[in-house]
């Protein structure tokens, strides 16, 4: 090289020597601590609500195009679990599970008294808690999207439900 | 040499060179692809692909880089330079590949332009996780497809040495925004320790040895101290070997005093080709041979042989009490300059 590129050669090498390290070593310092998702590892799924647990026996209820697999998956801290997964997949947009005790009647919103138990999408299987108190067969699920806003389906949890609308 | 462009001339030196290249590329993938799936079973068949080729084409800049300052420390590593510009064309290709499987994965099935996607996708420049190093790696890539377009001699002739060098140490900004793609993008994810320590002590290496050899060049580049006629003494006679030469740094650049057949020259020590270390080189068949690509001048008048028609400012040599003076002023490139006998050398004159 001539004089004029060996200059400047060892200009950009000393202005590289700091900041080529000043930058690995920040980029390494703010490096989030949230764990890659591994194989094994399943605590993000889990803490996003969904089923991991290997599946058990499963009722199918409400009726058709809306059927939901029902899992009773025991008790947690007083409140019972149940697994639920579309069968076949949800279509709708951004749909919420409610549970209530009244019978709301058809296509009727979820009223003030009925609790938000979380979201269902696509097939997903899904982990949701009851209500404190709610007893095996007591109530039903309205699933309602809320980009629509409308009730997609309700299903009753009794064993005897048929669903229902 | 001409300037109008010729096909790449191969010899045994390139084909072998390239062989021994693409061998170890492909031995490289091949594993690649054989243990990585075995440390993460999970990972996707496009996933590891878009890995396999970006990690090639990252550890085939080190190798790229590398080769200069460690031709500079030992002249051993000068073969790997001989045919660098193949390297850094099959690194631009790994790259492309690269890219493109990353925007066929992550941008080519959304309703913008993959390109354009890519570009407005993410606007987190603020944050470190979620920094949108892909651009980073965009504006490596610019570099290098510019560089790979610009490798042949076709380009080197025509914009000549001084600035095609100049275009091509944007290798260093590549370089530079590649450690930024790999840190903001791979090491966010994937926090293994070995994956960060190749990193970090790949940026170790590379900057170590470009400091260790401007070090060394800024110290050959120390202006040697002019008589009171302006002449500048090089060494005595009998330190420069037979058939090789004595480099002073002198009137703003490096001067080279070869000796041979009993007889002493004085040539610029850059050659016309891609600027080489011409005073590194030595006398093969009566003339100057560069050490990076083997141009060669006469030392008497420092032009090529024929048919080629590079020329070598030439310069004036005296001996004063058994040392040898350079006088400073060049001439002309091409101009013949009676060379310089060496008392008692056969050829020269007697002692």
């Amino acid at each position: 090289m001539i004089h004029a590129r060996r200059r400047a050669h060892g200009r950009i090498f000393t202005v590289l020597a700091v900041a080529v390290p000043g930058a690995l070593l920040a980029s390494l310092l703010l490096r989030p601590e949230v764990p890659p998702i591994q194989g094994g590892d399943a605590a993000l799924l889990r803490a996003d609500g969904f089923a991991l647990a290997p599946p058990t026996e499963a009722r199918t209820l409400g009726a058709a195009p809306h059927t939901l697999v029902v899992e009773s998956l025991g008790d947690r801290d007083g409140r019972r679990v149940l697994a639920l997964r579309p069968e076949p997949a949800i279509l709708a947009p951004d749909v919420l599970v409610y549970w209530t005790d009244a019978d709301p009647g058809p296509d009727a919103l979820p009223t003030a008294d009925a609790t938000l138990l979380g979201s269902l999408s696509g097939a997903a299987r899904r982990e949701l808690l009851l209500p404190r108190g709610v007893g095996p067969g007591q109530g039903r699920l309205l699933l309602y999207s809320l980009s629509h806003q409308e009730v997609v389906a309700q299903v009753g949890l009794g064993a005897d439900a048929e669903a229902d609308r | 040499m001409s300037v109008s462009y010729k096909a790449v001339q191969w010899n045994r030196q390139k084909l072998v060179y390239d062989a021994v290249l693409l061998a170890a590329l492909g031995t490289y993938l091949v594993g690649f692809h054989q243990l990585a799936p075995r440390l993460d079973p999970n990972v996707e068949p496009m996933n590891l692909r878009m890995r396999a080729f970006g990690s090639a084409a990252f550890l085939l800049l080190h190798v790229v880089l590398s080769i200069g300052p460690l031709c500079r420390i030992d002249r051993r590593f000068l073969p790997l330079l001989y045919n660098r510009r193949h390297m850094g064309v099959v690194l631009c290709g790994l790259a492309l590949y690269h890219a493109d499987l990353a925007l066929t994965w992550y941008h080519a099935y959304g309703n913008l332009e993959p390109v354009v996607s890519l570009f407005v996708s993410n606007p987190a420049v603020g944050s470190v996780a979620r920094f949108p190093f892909e651009w980073l790696g965009a504006g490596a890539l610019a570099i290098l497809v510019l560089m790979a377009a610009t490798s042949h001699d076709f380009w080197l002739a025509n914009l000549t040495a001084p600035t095609w060098k100049a275009l091509h140490m944007g290798v260093y900004a590549a370089y530079a925004l590649l450690v930024g793609h790999v840190a903001l993008g791979a090491l966010q994810t994937n926090t293994h320790p070995g994956l960060t320590a190749g990193v970090v002590l790949g940026a170790l290496w590379i900057l170590g040895v470009h400091l260790v050899a401007a070090h060394r060049e800024r110290a050959a580049d120390t202006p040697a101290t002019a008589g009171a006629d302006g002449w500048v003494e090089v060494c005595a006679v009998g330190e420069i070997p037979e058939d090789r030469a004595r480099v002073v740094f002198a009137g703003g650049e490096r001067i080279a005093v070869f000796r041979y057949d009993g007889r002493l020259s004085a040539l610029s020590a850059v050659c016309q080709h891609q600027n080489g270390p011409l005073g590194e080189g030595r006398i093969v068949d009566g003339l100057v041979t560069c050490p990076w690509h083997g141009f060669q001048y006469r030392p008497d008048c420092g032009a090529a042989p024929e048919p080629f028609t590079e020329k070598l400012p030439t310069f004036d040599l005296a001996l004063r009490q058994g040392r040898v003076w350079v006088n400073p002023r060049p001439h002309p490139p091409g101009t013949p300059v009676e060379p310089l006998p060496v008392p008692g050398a056969p050829g020269g004159e007697a002692a």
